[in-house]
């Protein structure tokens, strides 16, 4: 089997995965005892307002049609209003506000991850049992241990003080640019990057200084954990490929060990790490409803959180349907780039 | 759910007693996130604070002064008949007037777009004259808008609380054969542009307060196609969140859903123009990131967390005749000190029991280990006042010393203390001993203190041969259970629609706590086999029912049928009363605001607020 036939097989044979998920989260939200009808009138409940309201929801048709119809408007991408959340505002109207700020997050813990993570992870496996991978080893299962949730409250209660403690001398609210210590960044910017970068480069930097250093706490908070995960994994990969007989053959020829580092050791101790980067990274995306809400950004977790406890049908279904493509989307591209990085994968059976 | 018990409008009302099921939103209704049920950082849903530049975290640039507040819900929509959210209603009250109002949440209604009525001899028909008021859009508000908005109300299918006007307030209207409202048979009639008259099918004590819900907020008349011949003047969903036009003292600027909204000052409003240029809420749920962003004044007023929040640091000054403790707060953690109100709002925080399934030995040994005194100085750190009686106290019947002598001379299970040896002797009388004990599901909203409470009191039952087991749902899993009578004990809340003993009582009328008819008000099920006093009080329910009039005499004839009630609940132990929440807010000096009244932070409006920085 070529790796095209490979890659297609992949592709078609995630078809039935969309289906089954879509499906469970139907059943789950139908026919659980969640109510949306209970969440939208509250305790002050009225028999006639909530008959109304089912209704007018269509909850009051056969369970079979509902599931149909669900079915039917998600395939056309057309889930139509949130039911609870914000009636009169459709799904996919919300998800154009909680997403950004969601990615943005999510971009920098999983950069946060790749870039201290990783490198640090091969520098203790090239230079094992130094003092300095001591340091390196604790470090990370330091950073691996630490729950989010307390890093967080940790870090929002220290940043918020910094002014206090230092008398004045550093304050993490007006240092480089003003920003609050919580509350979701500003995207606005990124509408139309290069048309507002063109007429005022300026403000456009500044802007993108203020969103960074806004997410950078909950980003840090959020990519701890994969950056120990992956510093150990990193350090393990490599010692395993320093050891072994290509790496000491290739010695033996000669090979200087810049190249013998990056040609050698390097790619293929990439190997174990990309199947726990893509999936830390679609976790990533997905939201934290914690880090979120500690840091009140309320995002894509914090919605789907909501949406799922509120019982709200067309905005759940509508992010699973989006996040379980964006999971079988990075299966899928951790299949392909296992293709590439890794020419055994996809030629036999 | 058996559809025998499908209840007409009519009959509905007659079960529930004339006003029966009017609802939330004042600062009431759980809505989305279910805080009412449990809340226990004593805000409400608004909070506040300062610096212009928080304009900027949003993207949205607001000129001019900037009043900065917090939500502690997200809010849902903008349109006044589709709220039923707290979050919502704080924003809807800035932008939308209605034709009365509470005065900084004060329990006594005041004209607002009302600038006189006058009521019939029968109380049935209210004729209202309008004040020469504008809408945002510079058109000028007529009565011919308020029979359109009460449309809405009654039929568009954005309204959730249709029954406000059908049923609560009871406007007289034509049903179909199904017995459901036939839309455009409203009797409400506008002879001049500045004239309304309102018929209702019978006399209701609480016609005025009910006027005073930002449901029967004004809007133009034809603004929106949902109802009758209108096309709309624009998109549903364009009203909905873009773009409300109201005649409030505040016009609508944004709302970024989820992250925050503002409002802004309305030039020509017909009563005392706004003193700040902007008002701005920024939604924060989680309870340490809304007291971080007020520690770092980020907020101009806002609430605290009950775990931040120390009794020793508040500095009382003043209590006022409504009983609002005036004050200050402080240090706080930045150092500052805040200003400090504190008001018993109308409102009650109760143990349920589903008495088919919890005997009547366990629902009296539950009353007699409870101590509210002791429950509301630990677990809720004072924020509160302990409840022995259903009713607020300062709407009970006679007021809140007639309450006190009552519970004084009357209450039957200990005022202040903790009575283990009795609830052994009741639970041993009815058979139950340490190899025969009774289990019980204690299920309550997600809330940390209401486990702290739960988990004490299942220590001091375990004395007394109850097995209790805790359980937390989330908001709407909860009342679903209830509702489908599911539950054994449950914790929730009540707050006030309208300041009156009936609408906290409607929750013990026996005939709407079967879980077996549909759309039961509370998850009792007292019947007569279950409950010695289930004939006094459904009987007590129904003289409330047939007394609905604003006169002393049919007032007379309710308070005596409210304290039979209140008896009769103490006698069964339908419901457990724990406490009367009080809410508190906080301000820096920068923010000069009359304190809230006991409706509530919600109902107040922000025209009055003054800024000095």
């Amino acid at each position: 089997m070529s790796r095209w036939q490979y890659f297609m097989r992949r592709v078609l044979m995630s078809i039935p995965v969309v289906i089954f998920g879509t499906t469970i989260t139907f059943a789950l939200i139908r026919l659980g005892p969640l109510d949306p009808v209970s969440a939208i009138l509250g305790t002050q409940y009225n028999p006639e307002a909530a008959e109304q309201i089912r209704t007018n929801l269509g909850l009051n048709q056969p369970l079979w049609s509902q599931y149909f119809d669900f079915m039917y408007r998600l395939f056309t991408f057309n889930l139509g209003q949130s039911w609870v959340i914000a009636p009169g505002t459709t799904a996919y109207e919300l998800i154009q506000v909680y997403a950004p700020r969601t990615i943005w997050l999510g971009f920098w813990s999983v950069l946060i991850a790749l870039f201290v993570g990783i490198p640090l992870g091969f520098y203790a496996g090239l230079n094992p049992n130094t003092p300095s991978d001591y340091f390196a080893s604790f470090g990370g299962i330091v950073w691996r241990a630490m729950p989010n949730f307390w890093l967080a409250i940790m870090l929002v209660t220290a940043l918020s003080q910094t002014g206090q403690w230092t008398n004045g001398f550093f304050t993490w609210q007006s240092w480089i640019v003003k920003t609050n210590v919580v509350t979701p960044p500003t995207l606005g910017f990124f509408v139309s990057p290069l048309e507002s970068f063109m007429q005022n480069p300026g403000e456009w930097l500044n802007e993108l200084v203020r969103a960074t250093k806004q997410i950078a706490p909950a980003a840090l908070v959020l990519g701890s954990a994969s950056m120990g995960n992956e510093m150990r994994i990193g350090r393990t990969a490599v010692l395993e490929t320093i050891n072994s007989n290509y790496v000491e053959t290739a010695r033996a020829k000669g090979v200087s060990g810049r190249t013998l580092v990056w040609k050698h050791i390097f790619r293929n101790a990439l190997i174990p790490l990309v199947p726990i980067i893509t999936g830390e990274a679609f976790l990533l995306l997905g939201g934290s409803v914690f880090v979120e809400t500690v840091f009140a950004i309320n995002g894509l977790g914090w919605l789907f959180f909501n949406a799922a406890i509120n019982g709200d049908l067309p905005l759940i279904g509508t992010l699973m349907y989006i996040f379980i493509l964006i999971l079988v989307g990075t299966n899928i591209l951790q299949d392909f780039l296992y293709t590439i990085i890794d020419p055994r994968v996809g030629y036999e059976g | 759910m058996p559809d025998t018990n499908k209840l007409s409008r009519r009959r509905f009302l007659k079960a529930t007693g004339g006003a029966a099921t009017a609802a939330a939103l004042a600062g009431c209704t759980g809505g989305g996130d279910g805080e009412e049920t449990t809340t226990d950082d004593g805000t409400g849903g608004d909070d506040t604070t300062e610096q212009q530049t928080t304009a900027e975290d949003s993207g949205q640039e607001l000129s001019g002064s900037v009043f900065n507040r917090i939500l502690s819900g997200t809010i849902t929509t903008m349109d006044p008949v589709s709220a039923t959210d707290t979050s919502s209603g704080i924003v809807i009250q800035q932008v939308f007037d209605c034709l009365m109002s509470y005065p900084d949440g004060l329990p006594t209604v005041e004209n607002e777009l009302a600038a006189d009525y006058t009521v019939s001899d029968d109380f049935t028909t209210y004729t209202f004259q309008l004040e020469d008021a504008t809408y945002h859009d510079g058109s000028k508000v007529k009565a011919s808008d308020f029979a359109y908005a009460w449309e809405r109300l009654a039929s568009s299918e954005n309204s959730r609380r249709a029954y406000f006007i059908l049923d609560s307030i009871g406007v007289k209207h034509e049903t179909d054969s199904e017995d459901s409202y036939k839309p455009g048979t409203l009797s409400i009639e506008a002879p001049s542009e500045t004239e309304l008259v309102v018929t209702l099918d019978e006399p209701f004590h609480s016609t005025l307060e009910m006027l005073a819900y930002t449901s029967f907020a004004a809007v133009p008349e034809g603004i929106v196609g949902d109802v009758g011949d209108y096309d709309g003047e624009m998109e549903y969903t364009e009203f909905a969140s873009k773009n409300p036009i109201g005649s409030g003292p505040f016009e609508f600027n944004f709302w970024e859903k989820g992250t925050a909204a503002a409002v802004t000052k309305y030039d020509d409003y017909y009563g005392e123009v706004a003193k700040v240029d902007n008002v701005r809420w920024q939604v924060i749920e989680d309870d340490t990131a809304r007291y971080n962003y007020a520690m770092n004044e980020n907020a101009d007023y806002f609430g605290l967390p009950t775990a931040q929040y120390d009794p020793g640091k508040v500095q009382v000054e003043s209590t006022d005749e409504f009983g609002r403790e005036i004050g200050t707060y402080g240090p706080l953690r930045n150092g500052k000190t805040a200003n400090y109100v504190g008001v018993p709002t109308l409102s009650i925080f109760y143990v349920g029991f589903n008495m088919n399934k919890v005997p009547k030995p366990v629902r009296q040994a539950f009353a007699y280990v409870l101590n509210q005194d002791q429950m509301v100085e630990e677990v809720f750190k004072g924020r509160g006042s302990p409840a022995y009686v259903f009713t607020p106290p300062t709407i009970y019947p006679g007021g809140a010393q007639a309450a006190n002598d009552k519970i004084e001379s009357d209450y039957p299970y200990g005022v202040a203390e903790t009575n283990i040896q009795k609830a052994k002797e009741v639970m041993e009388e009815a058979g139950y001993g340490p190899d025969n004990k009774f289990e019980v599901q204690w299920t309550q909203y997600n809330s940390d203190t209401w486990e702290e409470m739960a988990k004490i009191l299942r220590d001091q039952l375990a004395s007394a041969h109850v097995n209790m087991k805790i359980q937390k749902a989330d908001f709407s899993t909860l009342l679903e259970r209830g509702r489908n009578g599911q539950l054994e004990a449950y914790t929730l809340g009540w707050i006030a629609d309208w300041p009156a003993p009936d609408n906290f009582l409607q929750l013990l009328n026996p005939p709407q706590t079967d879980t077996s008819k549909q759309g039961p008000i509370s998850y009792v099920n007292w019947t007569a086999d279950n409950g010695d006093a289930y004939q006094k009080a459904t009987d007590a329910y129904q003289e409330v029912v047939n007394n609905p009039a604003p006169t002393d005499d049919a007032q007379q004839t309710r308070n005596d049928a409210y304290v039979a009630i209140e008896e009769a609940n103490w006698e069964d132990v339908a419901m457990l009363n724990i406490y009367n929440r009080k809410d508190e807010t906080f301000w820096y000096d920068s923010v000069d605001i009359e304190p809230f009244g006991g409706m509530g932070p919600s109902r107040q409006k922000l025209n009055k607020v003054q800024l000095n920085r």
